[in-house]
């Protein structure tokens, strides 16, 4: 398979910053009446009971579900998701439409409550929580991990929104 | 006699002396001062000059509420104007600088306007240079020299070096200011478990206590402080931000607030945006000045100033000391500075006063006067007498003193309760205005409620706590709210009638009684009249001393109650901060956010060099040795007329339409049809405003019968995409479709030029790019390398070309098989500059065309409008003024001489008339290097059928540059398409 090259490839190390490689991210849009049939299928096939909540994600074999839209769901997951027809849904291959940045459970809430109006502090924003929200005036979803908080930002700003958490990290102490 | 420090006393410490500077001289100072107190202990009195006279003037208070001692900290780039010298935090190798003041603080030039005193009283500027029989231009002559002459201090012209940042916070309760009643109030909800953020302007908590020496609840103040400073600090769900003022309350709960950080912090200063769900203002109260003849002499200070700087800073303001009240707060100040050794008398305009505070006096030596109030203080750089006697002119006589205190009351501060619209109740047993009943779940305690004594101010920091805990669900303790007040005797009103000389009542502004007086004379005796009559209650200091002092003017012209007089407005911020700390990181290079493209490394490994457009860098041009852009581009457009050129257009927008009602979306938002587009075609469309505007333009491909791949220009595609989603959301919800950017999933490249079937045959797999099996605007799916990929066979330059895409991440790799396999069939890549340029040649609008007021028609587009079908615009595009003939139109122009050039935004006119806006404008312009000459595009009044042939001036009037242009059709190269269809 041709290699992929990150938009961060070129960026210098900063502590508590990384990037999180994903295979693949899908997203599922349902139409208005048949988001239940649509999370049901995408629950299944992760192996988990139920789809998650808005602004909630929830983890199974499958993959991971997130819920950033009223009749959105994001399936991040290393194999091929299942199918829904065109009477459920739409399914669309966003991979490489977002890069994950990942801030250390150490700085996340410190460094990311300089950009971000949202109560970042653990028990707010707890593991499997998620939110869109803009920072440094661009739309990303976060999404709270065990070892920190993952920002899925547009490719296109990845770069320069990593080069401003950088900066500001070096001046967090 | 000049300030010292006392030998004993005080929150200093003694052993850590630091050393700083004012106006180049060095001076020494204790850990724990501020730069006014360390100025008073050094002995100088003399600080700063005043706005409108330059009259000399000293520190006045030992806090936010200065309007005197202002000074420039720093220098260079980092010097920081208008700095209260009472709210500065001594640092080793402070830097203070005074201003205003020219050639020096002690001999100021500037001073002799004091001897036109009385042109400038209030009005000056309306009446002198604006109004009934004043010329228009009188002002614009004297805007500048007023502009000049006007101002306090001096902003640094350089970038300022320093780093700011803003920080998101949230809580149950904030609480504003840590003196007893917030840290009560503090304390209280944190034990009940509430989230609690305590912000302190000051670097030390406990707000007025450190200045105290009366025990409170049976302790010491100092120990009663650390106390809950201790609790507190070990609280998990307490954040105590000192240094930092609260300076903005906003809608639902909140609250901006400044942070100055400590050096080598990271930052300078951090502004906070705090939600909170309950707010308790505890930020005390501030005294006011009396208002007397040379009230604004060094020397001149409030009372409780005097006693903060021997309490806390162990610093005696003088040692000869006169102080004058019209209530009980004095007599503490009074004893306490007699208590330190210094020669003290007080003044009390009050008749009598209770037996304890007398004898309080007589026990510490103090002379009590009851009463008498200075009429006029002497002294030049400083206090060496005042002139007192009683409210009718009596009994006057002449003390010698070094030091004037006042006392004129106390006013809560409730600045920030007023900027929610809250209206403040006058009081008239306290003379002060207490908060007025507030529709949010906002609290004012303490001192900023108008108790008085410390004792009962913690106790209404701990109702206030239990309020907050009890609303937010959890149990405090019940504790009551106490009654304001607490003075044995009652304030009395302060008499102006026996005042001799100025006296002022805004220190900050130079607004004197008599201005006050003249302007209630005149009819402006409104509180927001006189404050843009007199300019009182502007600037930093924003009336906090002044504003009571001018209504009781007021009310004293009027004969009426204060209270019936009314208030100004105070709106954000309470406090000054730094614009630096309102920008934040966002600033330089982080203004805004950058976008690049998939292909960026590549390029710019490549030597492209970039162009900024719009948040996105795009390659301008690829320069070859010592190239300019004019020689690149022309090179660039013969690589794609002669070979193959390839061009990144990523950053096209790209929108994937999906859904079973994906092609009726289109049908309704481009002009004409795509629901009838067959699986594996593109088409050209345009889409309309509401208001028959063209919005956009671009080709939509489909991919698959319910999925189109649509793509917008780089610069709309923000604005496209929103307008997709708010149709969907708000006019057609019933859609059966999802939009969804994919801008940043696919990486594209434009290969244009005669051998581009062969370069891309060579890289591609699985996908026949021969003339029959992919036609103009066809569309393909084929694979790069193991990678799937789309083509389609679109031109903007006219040339045989396809776009091709791949998944972003492999984009880097496609630019480099491109160029390597373009470069071998002797081309290359191209730039932004010759993709305009290309596209100029060929005819097509761009955005310059594409301006916001062009219609499908004016562009040459019109056949393009479909009429079985409505789509939006539809409508009003037949509104007749957009029907009119002569509307400006699309042309081309070649210059009449063919070897002259023409530039983009001449106006188009014919020869002899060239001024106003002319017939037209020049959209467009490239040199053409297939042509032998320049071309370009242009909007013309009646286009091309009333104008072909004929010849214009293209007048470019800001560069006075002029030349002949002839009015052509608007494709210059290839119009049969001949190359498109290759």
């Amino acid at each position: 398979m041709l290699e992929r090259s990150s938009p961060l490839a070129q960026c210098n190390p900063s502590p508590g910053l990384s990037q999180r490689s994903v295979t693949r991210l899908l997203q599922y849009h349902a139409w208005p009446d048949t988001y239940s049939a649509m999370a049901a299928t995408l629950a299944a096939h992760c192996g988990v009971p139920q789809a998650p909540a808005p602004s909630k994600a929830v983890t199974g074999l499958g993959g991971s579900l997130l819920r950033v839209h009223p009749q959105r769901l994001w399936l991040i997951s290393d194999g091929a998701g299942p199918a829904i027809g065109v009477e459920v849904g739409a399914t669309l291959d966003v991979s490489h439409a977002r890069t994950i940045i990942h801030v250390a459970d150490d700085i996340a809430t410190p460094l990311l409550s300089r950009f971000i109006a949202i109560d970042l502090r653990p028990h707010r924003f707890a593991i499997d929580d998620v939110a869109t929200t803009p920072l440094h005036r661009v739309s990303v979803v976060l999404w709270r991990r065990v070892d920190g908080i993952d920002i899925l930002a547009p490719r296109s700003f990845a770069r320069s929104i990593r080069d401003l958490l950088a900066e500001t990290t070096a001046r967090l102490g | 006699m000049s300030g010292f420090r006392l030998k004993a006393g005080g929150l200093v410490d003694r052993g850590k002396a630091l050393r700083f500077s004012f106006d180049g001289k060095s001076l020494q100072g204790l850990a724990g001062d501020t730069l006014a107190s360390a100025l008073l202990a050094s002995g100088e009195r003399l600080v700063a000059r005043s706005f409108k006279y330059h009259r000399p003037r000293g520190v006045m208070s030992a806090g936010l509420e200065e309007a005197s001692a202002l000074v420039t900290i720093g220098s260079g780039a980092r010097a920081t104007p208008n700095t209260l010298a009472t709210t500065e935090e001594l640092v080793d190798g402070l830097e203070a600088h005074s201003q205003h003041r020219w050639p020096s603080l002690q001999f100021d030039l500037g001073a002799v306007n004091q001897l036109f005193a009385r042109l400038f009283s209030a009005g000056f500027y309306y009446k002198t240079f604006m109004g009934p029989g004043k010329s228009p231009r009188s002002w614009l002559f004297y805007e500048h020299f007023i502009r000049r002459a006007a101002g306090l201090g001096t902003a640094s012209r350089a970038p300022d070096p320093d780093h700011y940042e803003s920080c998101e916070a949230f809580c149950d309760v904030l609480i504003v200011g840590s003196g007893p009643a917030g840290l009560e109030a503090a304390r209280v909800a944190a034990d009940a478990g509430l989230d609690v953020i305590l912000a302190e302007r000051d670097f030390r908590l406990g707000g007025a206590l450190p200045h105290e020496t009366h025990p409170i609840e049976g302790e010491p103040p100092r120990a009663w402080i650390e106390q809950r400073e201790k609790l507190l600090s070990a609280a998990p769900n307490v954040r105590v931000l000192r240094r930092t003022s609260a300076v903005g309350l906003y809608d639902h709960g909140v609250a901006g607030l400044a942070e100055r950080l400590a050096p080598h912090a990271g930052a300078r200063e951090r502004f906070w945006i705090v939600r909170a769900k309950r707010i308790v203002i505890a930020a005390g109260a501030m005294e006011r000045p009396l208002i007397f003849g040379g009230n604004d002499r060094p020397g001149v200070m409030l009372a409780g100033a005097m006693r903060a700087y021997a309490n806390r800073w162990a610093v005696a303001a003088g040692s000869s000391v006169v102080i004058a009240t019209n209530n009980d707060s004095a007599y503490v100040a009074a004893c306490d500075l007699a208590g330190a050794g210094v020669s003290t008398m007080l003044l009390d305009c009050r008749d009598e006063v209770s037996g304890e505070l007398a004898n309080d006096c007589k026990t510490a030596g103090v002379e009590l006067r009851l009463s008498r109030m200075p009429l006029h203080a002497f002294g030049r750089f400083g206090v060496r007498a005042v002139e007192i006697g009683t409210a009718d002119g009596g009994g006057i006589e002449t003390i010698r003193c070094d030091t004037l205190g006042m006392s004129g009351g106390w006013s809560p501060t409730q600045h920030l309760l007023s900027q929610r619209g809250v209206k403040p109740v006058w009081n008239d047993t306290l003379a002060a205005f207490l908060p007025g009943e507030a529709r949010e779940p906002i609290r004012c305690a303490g001192a900023a409620a108008g108790i008085w004594r410390a004792e009962d101010c913690a106790r209404s920091g701990r109702a206030a706590g239990a309020e907050a805990a009890r609303a937010l669900g959890s149990s405090a303790p019940a504790e009551e709210f106490p009654a304001p007040g607490g003075w044995e005797t009652p304030i009395r009103a302060w008499s102006f009638g026996a005042i001799k000389g100025k006296a002022f009542i805004d220190l900050q502004n130079d607004v004197t009684l008599s201005d006050v007086r003249q302007a209630c004379t005149e009819g402006y005796d409104a509180p927001e009249l006189l404050k843009r009559y007199t300019t009182l209650g502007m600037a930093t200091d924003q009336g906090r001393t002044a504003a009571v002092n001018a209504l009781a003017v007021i009310a004293d012209g009027r004969g009426k109650p204060l209270g019936e007089i009314g208030t100004t407005t105070f709106r954000p911020p309470f406090a000054p901060v730094s614009i630096g700390a309102l920008a934040g990181v966002e600033r330089d290079h982080h203004l805004l956010p950058t976008r690049r493209s998939p292909m960026h490394d590549a390029l710019v490994g490549q030597g492209a060099r970039m162009l900024e457009t719009g948040l996105w860098l795009r390659p301008w041009f690829y320069p070859l040795g010592s190239e300019t852009v004019d020689d690149a581009y022309l090179r660039e457009m013969r690589l794609v007329r002669e070979a193959v050129g390839i061009c990144d257009v990523s950053t096209l927008g790209k929108i994937a339409v999906q859904g079973p009602d994906a092609g009726e979306l289109l049908d309704r938002v481009y002009v004409n049809a795509f629901k009838s587009l067959g699986v594996g075609k593109a088409r050209y469309g345009v889409m309309l405003r509401d208001d028959g505007i063209v919005m956009d333009d671009g080709t939509s491909w489909r991919i698959g019968e319910h999925e189109y791949f649509m793509t917008t220009t780089t610069a709309n595609a923000g604005k496209v995409m929103a307008w997709l989603e708010d149709l969907l959301e708000t006019r057609w919800p019933e859609l059966r479709v999802a939009v969804t950017s994919v801008t940043d999933q696919w990486a594209g490249a434009s290969v244009a030029g005669l051998q581009a079937r062969a370069l891309l045959q060579s890289l591609l797999t699985g996908v026949d790019l021969t003339n029959e099996a992919l036609p103009f605007m066809g569309v393909r799916e084929g694979r790069f390398e193991d990678v799937p990929c789309r083509i389609a066979r679109i031109s903007f330059s006219g040339e045989l070309a396809y776009e091709v895409y791949v998944p972003a991440d492999q984009g880097a790799a496609l630019w480099r098989a491109l160029l390597d396999g373009a470069t071998a069939r002797g081309g290359g890549s191209y730039g932004l500059e010759a993709l305009g340029a290309l596209r100029v040649e060929k005819g097509h609008v761009g955005g310059p065309e594409l301006d916001g007021r062009a219609t499908l028609e004016d562009l040459g587009l019109g056949r393009m409008a479909s009429t079985r079908k409505p789509f939006i615009g539809s409508a009003l595009r037949m509104r007749p003024d957009l029907q009119r003939k002569d509307r400006p139109q699309i042309v081309g122009l070649v210059p009449a001489m063919r070897g002259e050039t023409f530039k983009g935004g001449s106006i188009l006119c014919e020869a002899g008339e060239e001024s106003g806006h002319g017939l037209g404008w020049v959209t467009s312009v490239t040199e053409s290097p297939s042509l032998g000459h320049w071309v370009g595009l242009g909007l013309l009044r009646g286009g091309l059928q009333a104008w072909e042939g004929r010849e214009l001036i293209a007048s470019d009037p800001i560069r006075g540059r002029s030349t002949r242009v002839r009015i052509v059709a608007p494709h210059f190269l290839d119009p049969e398409g001949a190359r498109l269809h290759a």
